[in-house]
């Protein structure tokens, strides 16, 4: 009785699930990029990448509540990220509180690294939103697949992925009836301190690990049952090819790239 | 008219250690295209070892395999025998690989570098085949037990092969799903004029097939046809193995002095033989 | 500090008739979520002690949401369940721990818990869980492992990956034994093993309930199986109690049973088809000689008697 999925993915047809996967990836490595070169006092700057981010979540037909989401794993380092830089920071003092002075600098090194994560993690969100792992994993490849003359494994590594993306629910649902197992025998996984805690997982992780062994033994022979033999000479599916769509996308993202820089070195071009 | 034979094993002695005894000990056996042949025999027979001989998983120490007149033992032949003769395992999880239904059944044909085109009506027609390609596009993990062994079924059929080896495949499944299978190798074996070898130690499995070959340590014991092979309950309870309990029954109305013919064997054969001894005797 | 485990007492024989009772037992997943389902509804059950309850059903009829109520693992989302008089519906703790000592659960591939470095000690983990003594966990171990038919010592030392698949199972088993339970509840014991290994442990599991006295209750799909060895058998079907009564009356409902997707018997399903087409026979006979017998007798008096 699972409800666990592979990924987060929202099934949609918006243009941004049609955009081939690669250039998804390329995509928010660029927006990374960018976001890291903007300059730190230019609230345009900032405006207009989040702007491209919620944009993105509008043609993608996703919900804000997806994007409030993501932020969630991160609300942790967000907090201190904001907090440090607001009371920590040198510069023109604004205001004190008890001890502790608040900077002109630290407010503007506050606001600009807590947007920065927002937009970091919310971006990666969308990617992942908006492509089934299937299609990650093969965009990975074909990505990678350039540098495997200088040994880069990029077959096996999206091999790898898929393989262990397949699985998680699968070993999820084992250590789940394990654990119910050993809770039946009066195993306790609550009480204790850290490190007992700790002693107490054996019984889940050994039973664990001995069964993930066996099933990649029994996989891998299944795998070549089936005339796998490395990634030499295979076919795919589905092809990756890219589209007017992509184009559109990759001259946004030329746009977006040049407005930022300008508006952190002024008149660029010679 | 000759039927081809598919695969031969010619004194095959096969050692899981080079020093330890020997799983299979000398062991010879022919299986025509488009037979539907049942292996089965008690624990540590040999069955599984031999199975895998089939698609050269494992190769003989001694003695010869043939698989459509390929010698198992070269590995140039390896991906053309592995292609012509599939093998579906015991544990459903633990062959599908993909994250998707279809990728998954598309694995096959990827490795052999078919063309794109092609992947894609091979895939549809296996899955059609097997009764799936309403969850094409679903995640492997959703199914149950019998669904994943059909996609696994699903995924040989796109190889094209010839024969079919399904080991143990339906012991990790409930009754309804081990039923649906049956009745999918079935259809594959007279439809299709596939070749099946089934290891099973379900009774009921066996008694469908057409021949029944019996293994104890490491050779072939009984070789025939189900009537013939259950006719023989001393030597199967020797053996450790049960017999249907439909078998049985006959069994037990001819100790009661019925006429009931030795090729009499299922349920239904058994009510209608009933049947009409009722209309003989009024 | 202590060994952390939870401090057990260990038990002796309780005075209590060890009697389960399940009032509107039913039990919800994900209760308020979209993906709610209701995996119980409705159960009454009252299992007496010393008795063999076979439970079948299709796929996902709730026998194992089932099972993990009786030991405490799932707390129902609805109903009353009481142990011995007990209600454990609410999951307090200490009945809880007074209820694993009792009811001992045996899930489906229970060679999947093994993890100690030998057979003893995986057998020990549940006595040491108790809070038992080094001396009679020991016993104990022991004690469980001649139940289950391992008594050679060597393999008591071995490592549990080293030994066979149904040795493993024996193991798994035995760790459940260990706790002395009353009551055992085995989900699917023989599944996946070889005609010979299949009547290894359902013997043990017979002779555990003849000679022990524990209460039973075995979940299964094979039904040739229950019905040799129950007293009673409960249908479940879509998460209620669909039929209960003895093999006999219950497989007399062939229909209904094949209707859910279960089967019946083969001699059950010989003895209908024929009685379809007029013999004069007894409805349910589960053994292939009494059955043998009873053809050969219709066939011999009135010539299968019938309308003509």
């Amino acid at each position: 009785m699972r409800t666990v999925v592979i990924g987060q993915y929202v099934v949609g047809d918006s243009p941004v699930h049609r955009l081939d996967p690669r250039t998804k990836i390329m995509g928010v490595l660029v927006f990374m990029a960018v976001l890291f070169a903007a300059d730190r006092t230019s609230v345009p700057s900032y405006l207009i990448l989040a702007a491209v981010a919620l944009g993105g979540y509008r043609l993608a037909g996703i919900s804000f509540r997806y994007m409030v989401r993501s932020i969630k794993p991160v609300l942790v380092i967000l907090f201190f990220t904001v907090v440090i830089n607001l009371f920590w920071y040198r510069g023109e003092v604004v205001f004190r509180i008890w001890r502790l002075a608040v900077t002109r600098e630290g407010i503007a090194m506050a606001g600009a690294m807590g947007v920065r994560l927002l937009l970091l993690v919310t971006t990666a969100a969308l990617l992942t939103l908006t492509t089934p792992p299937i299609a990650l994993t093969d965009g990975l490849e074909r990505l990678l697949s350039p540098w495997k003359r200088i040994g880069v494994p990029a077959h096996e590594l999206a091999l790898m992925l898929t393989i262990a993306l397949r699985f998680i629910p699968t070993l999820i649902d084992e250590a789940d009836r394990i654990m119910k197992a050993q809770m039946a025998r009066g195993a306790d996984f609550t009480t204790g301190g850290l490190v007992q805690r700790a002693k107490s997982l054996l019984p889940l992780l050994v039973p664990l690990f001995v069964s993930s062994f066996r099933r990649a033994d029994e996989l891998a022979t299944a795998m070549e049952a089936r005339c796998y033999r490395g990634g030499e000479g295979r076919t795919r599916l589905r092809e990756l090819r890219y589209a007017g769509l992509d184009y559109a996308a990759a001259a946004l993202f030329l746009v977006l790239t040049g407005v930022i820089l300008y508006l952190r070195f002024g008149v660029r071009v010679p | 008219m000759q039927v081809a034979e598919l695969i031969r094993a010619e004194g095959l002695v096969f050692r899981y250690e080079d020093t330890g005894p020997a799983a299979l000990n000398h062991l010879d056996l022919s299986i025509a295209a488009g037979e539907r042949v049942a292996i089965i025999g008690p624990n540590g027979s040999g069955k599984s070892t031999l199975a895998k001989h089939f698609n050269a998983l494992l190769t003989p120490a001694e003695g010869r395999v043939t698989v459509d007149g390929l010698d198992t033992r070269e590995a140039r032949n390896l991906w053309e025998i592995r292609r012509r003769v599939g093998m579906v395992f015991q544990n459903p999880d633990n062959q599908i690989v993909a994250t998707v239904v279809e990728e998954d059944v598309a694995f096959g044909p990827e490795n052999l570098g078919t063309p794109q085109a092609e992947i894609r009506s091979r895939v549809d027609a296996a899955l059609a085949r097997v009764g799936m390609s309403e969850h094409a596009r679903r995640e492997p993990h959703l199914l149950s037990g019998g669904q994943k062994q059909r996609v696994a079924v699903a995924g040989v059929l796109a190889m094209r092969p010839r024969c079919i080896v399904l080991d143990e495949a339906t012991s990790m499944l409930d009754p309804s799903g081990r039923n649906e299978l049956n009745v999918l190798v079935s259809e594959l074996n007279r439809q299709l004029g596939l070749t099946v070898v089934q290891i099973t130690h379900h009774m009921d499995e066996a008694l469908e097939a057409d021949r029944i070959v019996v293994l104890d340590r490491g050779r072939v014991a009984i070789d025939g046809p189900p009537g013939e092979v259950f006719g023989l309950d001393r030597d199967l309870d020797a053996l450790g193995l049960g017999l249907p309990s439909s078998v049985r029954l006959a069994a037990a109305l001819r100790r009661h002095g019925l006429p009931v013919p030795p090729d009499v064997l299922r349920i239904d054969e058994l009510v209608s033989t009933l049947e009409e001894l009722r209309r003989d005797a009024s | 500090m202590c060994c952390g485990s939870m401090s057990w007492f260990p038990r002796s024989r309780s005075s209590v008739a060890m009697r389960l009772e399940l009032q509107g037992v039913g039990h919800s997943y994900f209760r308020g979520a979209p993906q709610e389902v209701r995996a119980l509804d409705g159960i009454d059950l009252v299992i007496e002690e010393g008795e063999f309850l076979g439970v079948i059903g299709p796929t996902g009829s709730g026998k194992s949401t089932l099972a993990q109520c009786l030991n405490g693992l799932l707390h129902p989302t609805d109903g009353r369940i009481l142990a011995g008089g007990r209600d454990i519906t609410g999951g307090d703790r200490k009945n809880l721990r007074w209820l694993r000592q009792r009811v001992g659960l045996v899930f489906q591939f229970p060679e999947s818990q093994l993890f100690e470095e030998t057979v003893e000690d995986d057998v020990g983990f549940g006595p040491r869980n108790l809070g038992l003594s080094r001396d009679e966990t020991a016993a104990r171990v022991e004690r469980a492992l001649e139940l289950v038919g391992i008594s050679d010592p060597g393999v008591a030392r071995r490592s549990p990956f080293t030994l066979s698949g149904g040795q493993m199972r024996r193991v798994a088993i035995a760790g459940v034994l260990a706790l002395d339970p009353e009551v055992l509840v085995l989900d699917e014991p023989a599944a996946g093993l070889d005609p010979a290994g299949r009547d290894e442990i359902l013997g043990h599991v017979k002779a555990l309930h003849e000679h022990r006295g524990l209460t039973v209750v075995l979940i299964s799909h094979n039904m040739e199986e229950v019905a040799r060895l129950a007293d009673r058998l409960l249908v479940l079907a879509g998460g209620r109690a669909v039929m209960a009564g003895t093999p006999g009356e219950v497989f007399r409902r062939g229909p209904e049973l094949r209707a859910m997707g279960l089967d019946v018997p083969a001699t059950v399903q010989v003895l209908e088809a024929l009685r379809h087409r007029g013999w004069t026979l007894p409805e349910v006979l589960l053994d292939v000689e009494a059955t043998a017998d009873a053809i050969a007798s219709a066939l011999q008096a009135g010539r299968g008697t019938g309308p003509c």
